[in-house]
């Protein structure tokens, strides 16, 4: 197993950190420095946190209770990229080989990813090939339970043996 | 994401959630701070590192603030028995934390996104710039920039068991 290297001896007390004094001067200078810092990031860099900060989010509502949370959809997701990363929607469609009333319609919730538009949109905002089915199931499974659940609750497999 | 068991040599999977007075660890079982008072605090949050098999062992504690537009790591403690050479149960559970509070900055919406802060004890400022990827800002105040904190979620929180995985 491949073990990360400490270069130095742990610390000998669990704690790690000082509380941070956030009322003097020194806090001020922190906030400059590292806004200084923000600000000196190259263009591929300030987007790789915003592509990274999407993902994020996407991970953290896949991983959520079905129950909390609002609802996120496809189109919400690929919205935040649009805005996010300056793109047009239309360059975007083209690009990707949609008809711009297609991929409008996804955004607006009134059509369905594909295997394969989530392998491409994967592709290029650098996720998991299957991240757009997985939000699509996720939000459809979430509506089905909420309105249907009774519904499903009268199938049993004792039901069909015996009938 | 994953803790190493130093006694067994293997990965034991482990989850950061977020804490509550109920499930803080205590003073009297030689924890330095006393975590239950962070409650009170304004803008801040409370996350506990825990063994997936034992939810009742906590092998470490961190405490985040939201202050003038940025995300402070403003406390972190590792459980006792997760401290020192001889003795030390899991190894990890700092990277873990750290890893942890770094993805919790690319959620801010500001300028800030992506950089994590905090004020290090004076001998472990060595200990986070060779380790995390840590940089000294001012004094003991140090940040830790957004590509470095996504290497130590990668390697951290998305580190892989590939013990459990055919050749």
């Amino acid at each position: 197993m491949k073990k990360i290297k400490n270069k130095n001896t742990m610390p000998d007390n669990g704690v790690l950190t000082s509380s941070m004094n956030t009322q003097n001067r020194e806090f001020k200078e922190l906030q400059l420095f590292l806004l200084d810092k923000a600000s000196s990031l190259s263009k591929q860099e300030k987007i790789n946190i915003e592509l990274f900060a999407i993902q994020i989010k996407i991970e953290d509502y896949l991983k959520s209770n079905d129950d909390e949370n609002n609802l996120i959809t496809v189109g919400d997701f690929l919205r935040l990229y649009i805005n996010k990363l300056n793109l047009k929607q239309n360059k975007l469609a083209n690009y990707i080989g949609l008809n711009p009333t297609n991929f409008n319609k996804i955004l607006s919730g009134n059509r369905k990813v594909n295997f394969e538009l989530s392998y491409t949109l994967s592709q290029i905002f650098n996720l998991d090939p299957k991240t757009w089915i997985l939000i699509q199931v996720k939000n459809e499974y979430r509506e089905l339970k909420k309105n249907k659940s009774k519904y499903f609750q009268k199938f049993n497999l004792e039901d069909l043996i015996s009938a | 994401m994953y803790l190493l068991d130093l006694k067994t040599d293997t990965l034991v999977e482990a989850e950061i959630i977020k804490a509550t007075i109920k499930n803080m660890p205590l003073k009297k079982d030689g924890w330095h701070f006393n975590w239950r008072a962070v409650f009170k605090y304004k803008n801040t949050e409370t996350f506990i590192l825990r063994l997936l098999s034992n939810s009742e062992s906590v092998q470490g504690v961190l405490h985040l603030r939201k202050q003038g537009g940025m995300l402070i790591m403003d406390l972190v403690e590792i459980a006792p028995h997760n401290i020192g050479r001889k003795n030390k149960r899991y190894d990890y559970v700092a990277g873990c934390l750290i890893a942890f509070a770094c993805r919790e900055t690319f959620k801010l919406e500001n300028n800030y996104k992506g950089f994590l802060t905090f004020e290090s004890k004076t001998k472990l400022i060595e200990w986070y710039m060779n380790n995390y990827y840590a940089k000294i800002a001012m004094g003991q105040k140090m940040y830790i920039e957004p590509s470095d904190g996504q290497k130590l979620i990668d390697e951290y929180l998305n580190r892989k068991n590939t013990s459990n995985e055919e050749d």
